[in-house]
């Protein structure tokens, strides 16, 4: 009997050309991610970890091989059903935060509420993002005034709000201290935990990796 | 060397691989230095083309007699050859007539002695014979150009019928002339005929227009124009050949400079583009700047690489501005000829004078623009730090605006702006009034980020509403990059503004004349000779018809008009006369202060003179002043009465009671009659009448008053037909500007709308929020616009209009033009969106995240 998977990759090769020469990303990898797992890949850098978050997060497509998300193939999809995967089913949570700078921390969060209903999000929503977050007090402040810990967590509720079901963090904790560090890896699985989400966590810490169901590691773009 | 080599390997390779930017700005650059080069030469060919006239005509003389009016007895050139230091004189007669219909064109007569004649002027004929010029003494011959002949299929013996003044005259081509010498006056439409026909065609027996003389150069020219001045009647003067050319330069200085202040409108809103072109520059090069710096470049180093970048763009661009311009200037010709003619002097111009200064400036002036443009960004560029660029994560290049410091430099611009629109004009042109408009531009430009902000803030609920998310995203993304975005608006806001204030200035003056055509001009009928349109004020009524027009059925009044083109205090102005009891009786005419009654009644009586508004500010003169004219009974003063509306011609006008001035000029010819008819008599009936009595032997214009007020408002939206077209190029630079400018936004945003694409956002909603953007950078492009257009038109109306022509404009609001302008604006700036709207949906969203 065949087992059913969450996520499914199959056969999955990207390649980039960096001048004259091709750059292999992820080379013919396979996996498998059931429901509501932690999974932890590791590996050294350009190894293509960051690679396979983009094409699990709909931000990037293979150039051979198939991605199976709940059954069905997202390389196949076209830019607008793979934007609105993006938006309902995934929350990307990114080494570098990426928030806009020109929003404050409750718009930055309301972003991809607002994107897909036209509207803010209901108050209470924000609410408890804000206090289980515990950014409440700095709900108007922009992230330039904000330090690389709750800006991480400000781009972990952004990614929590259209309430989706799998959770991409790429080098989450790369940019921030120790201490921070550890708040977001404990939020992440509390996430797992609480909320019952897949959680995908890519991290060079063993820390982060011990905290998850399983670890992979990645080299030279093959998972071992 | 270090520059040179940064030059050529980084700011080349740049700019090639970013063509489009590039492009853009070249276009920006080429389009202004266009403008002004083709209206440059445009007007220098057709002065050019006036003086070579002239020049060509006037032959070998040095000394001329001549006079105003309709000519002197030729007892004159009898005592004047016969002064001590004169070599050789020549009687000439010369006039513009009309060939006519089906030709239509102009022919410049000029009639000559044949016999006197030879040591003055070289002709050059295909057929000579022994006998020289006296074939012209053949009754009702003419020589005209081989050009002329072979554009209309004419040769030797064939009958060409002109007219002159109001006659048809008929004459037979004795003889073809090559192009040289005076043939090729008004571009070969010229033609040669004997002084004696000229006379008897022109009803002027016994009168010339000048004598030709060429003088004893040994002996002190002043020596002679003394012996002359003894000899010759009063209202005749002697004057230089040289001093004709010249002239037209002055008719034609307030036209000339308006035009040229019209034409830098391009070049300065081409100057945002490049400032914007270089900014991207900047913002997409942070880092190799950042690199440069770190190992070395210093900062006055990194400031010399961007505006060398600028320095080469301008290069470029100019020198494209300058082809285009040069094929520009051919249709630019065409208008400015047509404008001087009917504002001034005929003019036909066909060659090109081409002039290497005007090229220089050109070129030069483009250079400069793109230089002075890349300043402020490049100063930026030479202020990041090293560790600044280099760090990751430092994507926040936005220049942050001090609004207070702003908003204090655009207040104390406009406050310096109308000090100087109340400084008097510098030799009649209103150099103080173009530096306040300039001012205007760069004083509302400052206060652009404090207004949009205002608006965006006051609008932002309303777009969220309106458009969504999407609607609130650009909204943001306004405020969030004003810098830029203030530049963009501040480039349309300048061409709008000058495109508005330029057609309240239209329409305000449009009404004016037109009330002024309605009030003052009040006839029933008006006949003019035939060949007006070209001739102006030396064609005239037949005597036989003026004589007759107020004996004839139905005719209550007649308003003759005569006018002399003269000069007063070495300007160009206009000594006409006028019948006072019409003016009395009959129209209403709008002094500028005074009991116009008291005025008129007067001036009917002959006691005083009218002087219109522009002569009164070219003359600095006020009713109650008496002024002194020279007329052929010599110098005599007369009192001002009033000062009087008047829109005819912007040289001044002086008015004389029409027995007064026949007692003083003998002479009882007329231009234009203007006809008020008993109660109940048609006006169909009596221009049919005019028709049957004159139409044989004349050429006649016969129109009722709502053909000539038709005739009057073609003639003036013909003459704005320039204007709006130079308009028209800054409005396409100033889109350019919004492509540039959104372009430079969605680069500087590349990472953020990688972010929004990441977290769920449609292609769709990217576009959208782009165009939207781009709406209402026109929309308050447009509303900043109407402010800065409505105080430049003030200052257009009530100063450089007024110290340029003299002329008090009422102003009025053209209110569906501002919404087609506005509607204009909308469409042209979304539409102008798209592009970059394609570019920002089309982005890939793993690239913009990795940017850094």
């Amino acid at each position: 009997m065949m087992e059913d998977h969450f996520i499914e990759l199959i056969d999955v090769t990207k390649i980039y050309s960096q001048g004259e020469s091709p750059v292999v990303a992820l080379d013919h990898v396979h996996a498998k991610i059931s429901k509501g797992e932690y999974l932890a890949v590791t590996g050294k850098s350009g190894c293509g970890k960051s690679t396979l978050i983009n094409i699990i997060g709909g931000l990037d497509s293979p150039d051979q091989g198939r991605v199976m998300i709940d059954g069905e193939d997202i390389s196949l999809m076209n830019d607008r059903r793979l934007t609105l995967y993006r938006r309902d089913r995934v929350g990307i949570i990114f080494q570098f935060f990426n928030l806009l700078p020109i929003l404050n921390l409750e718009e930055n969060i309301a972003l991809p509420y607002l994107l897909r209903e036209g509207s803010n999000p209901p108050a209470d929503k924000i609410e408890n993002l804000l206090h289980e977050m515990g950014l409440h007090a700095r709900r108007y402040h922009y992230p330039h005034e904000l330090s690389g810990g709750e800006m991480q967590r400000v781009a972990i509720c952004r990614a929590l709000i259209n309430d989706p079901e799998i959770i991409l963090a790429d080098e989450p904790t790369g940019n921030l201290d120790s201490a921070s560090g550890k708040q977001v890896l404990e939020i992440l699985r509390r996430l797992r935990d609480g909320h019952g989400k897949t959680v995908i966590l890519v991290t060079h810490s063993q820390e982060g990796a011990a905290m998850a169901d399983r670890v992979v590691r990645m080299s030279d773009g093959k998972l071992l | 060397m270090v520059l040179l080599h940064l030059l050529r390997n980084i700011t080349l390779r740049h700019l090639r691989y970013h063509k489009g930017r590039t492009l853009l700005s070249m276009v920006g650059i080429a389009l202004g230095v266009a403008v002004f080069v083709s209206v440059q030469i445009a007007i220098h060919t057709a002065i050019e083309s006036f003086n070579a006239s002239v020049d060509h005509v006037s032959g070998k003389a040095n000394l001329q007699v001549t006079s105003f009016g309709r000519g002197f007895p030729e007892e004159v050139y009898l005592r004047v050859k016969k002064v001590p230091g004169v070599k050789a004189a020549t009687p000439v007669i010369q006039y513009v007539s009309k060939m006519d219909e089906p030709i239509g064109e102009p022919l410049y007569l000029l009639g000559i002695d044949v016999f006197s004649d030879r040591p003055f002027r070289e002709y050059q004929f295909y057929e000579n014979d022994d006998e020289g010029l006296l074939f012209l003494k053949t009754p009702h011959s003419i020589a005209i150009t081989e050009k002329l002949a072979n554009r209309h299929g004419l040769k030797r013996g064939d009958r060409i019928s002109l007219i002159v003044g109001s006659k048809k005259v008929t004459l037979t081509i004795t003889n073809l002339l090559k192009m040289e010498g005076p043939a090729k006056s008004l571009e070969g439409n010229f033609g040669l005929i004997d002084i004696a026909s000229a006379q008897e065609a022109l009803e002027k027996v016994g009168l010339i227009d000048r004598i030709d003389l060429i003088v004893d150069k040994s002996r002190p020219i002043e020596a002679t124009e003394r012996e002359l001045k003894k000899v010759i009647p009063p209202g005749v003067e002697v004057r230089r050949s040289d001093t004709r050319s010249g002239q037209i330069e002055k008719m034609v200085s307030a036209f000339h400079l308006n035009l040229t202040a019209l034409s830098f409108i391009s070049l300065i809103v081409g100057m945002f583009l490049i400032y914007n072109a270089i900014s991207v520059s900047v913002i997409q090069r942070r880092r190799e700047i950042g690199i440069l710096r770190s190992i070395g470049l210093t900062r006055p180093q990194v400031l010399t690489l961007f505006i060398g970048e600028a320095a080469w763009i301008g290069c470029l661009g100019s020198l494209i501005g300058i082809g285009v311009g040069i094929g520009l200037a051919k249709v630019m010709l065409y208008l400015v000829s047509r404008t001087i003619t009917a504002l001034y002097i005929l003019v036909k111009a066909e060659h090109l004078v081409i002039s290497p200064y005007i090229l220089v400036a050109g070129f030069g002036m483009g250079v400069l623009a793109s230089v002075l443009s890349s300043i402020g960004p490049a100063r930026e560029a030479s202020k990041i730090a090293p560790k600044e660029a280099l760090a990751l994560g430092t994507l926040e290049t936005k220049i942050k605006i001090r609004l207070g410091y702003f908003n204090l430099i655009g207040v104390g611009l406009l406050i310096l702006s109308l000090i100087l629109a109340l400084q008097r004009p510098i030799d009649h042109q209103p150099i103080f009034g173009f530096l306040a408009a300039l001012l205007i531009l760069i004083g509302v430009s400052f206060l652009i980020p404090s207004v949009t902000t205002f608006l965006n803030r006051l609008l932002a609920p309303l777009l969220h509403r309106l458009f969504g998310s999407e609607g609130k995203l650009a909204s943001r993304y306004l405020h969030d990059s004003m810098a830029r975005t203030a530049i963009t608006i501040a480039a349309l806001m300048t061409a709008l503004s000058m495109l508005i204030s330029i057609s309240i200035m239209i329409l305000s003056f449009r009404k004016t004349v037109d009330l002024w055509v309605e009030q003052s001009i009040n006839g029933d009928v008006f006949i003019f000779p035939g060949s007006y349109s070209i001739t102006g004020y030396s064609a005239l009524l037949p005597l036989e018809v003026s004589r007759q027009l107020p004996s004839l059925p139905g005719v209550k009044a007649v308003d003759s008009f005569r006018a002399l083109e003269v000069e007063y205090q070495g300007q160009p102005a206009i000594i006409a006369s006028v019948d006072g009891q019409v003016f009395l009786n009959m129209k209403v005419i709008r002094f500028t202060r005074g009991n116009s009654q008291a005025i008129l009644r007067q001036f009917a009586a002959g006691q005083a003179i009218l002087v219109t508004e522009s002569f009164s500010l070219r003359h600095n003169v006020k009713a109650g002043d008496r002024i002194t004219l020279n007329t052929p009974e010599g110098e005599k003063e007369f009192l001002i009465a009033g000062v009087f509306y008047d829109y005819s011609s912007d040289w001044g006008m002086v008015l004389l009671e029409k027995k007064l001035f026949q007692t003083l000029w003998k002479d009882e010819t007329i231009h234009s009659a203007g006809i008020y008819l008993q109660e109940g008599f048609s006006i169909e009936s009596f221009k049919e009448m005019i028709r049957e009595r004159y139409s044989k032997p004349y050429r006649l214009f016969v129109v009722s008053h709502r053909e000539l007020r038709r005739e009057v408002l073609k003639i003036f939206d013909q003459t704005f037909a320039i204007t709006y077209a130079l308009e028209f190029i800054a409005i396409v630079v100033a889109i350019l500007g919004i492509i540039n400018s959104l372009n430079a936004l969605i680069i500087e945003r590349q990472r953020d709308i990688g972010i929004v694409r990441a977290v769920g956002a449609f292609q769709r909603q990217i576009q959208k929020t782009t165009l939207i953007e781009a709406g209402m950078i026109g929309f308050f492009s447009h509303i900043l616009g109407l402010l800065c257009g409505f105080l430049l038109s003030v200052l257009l109306i009530y100063v450089i209009n007024k110290q340029s022509f003299g002329w008090t404009i009422q102003f009025s609001i053209p209110l569906w033009s501002l919404i087609e302008s506005w509607l204009i604006v909308m469409i042209t700036s979304v539409g102008a969106g798209f592009i970059p709207a394609r570019r920002a949906a089309k982005m890939n969203v793993v690239e913009s995240l990795r940017m850094e």
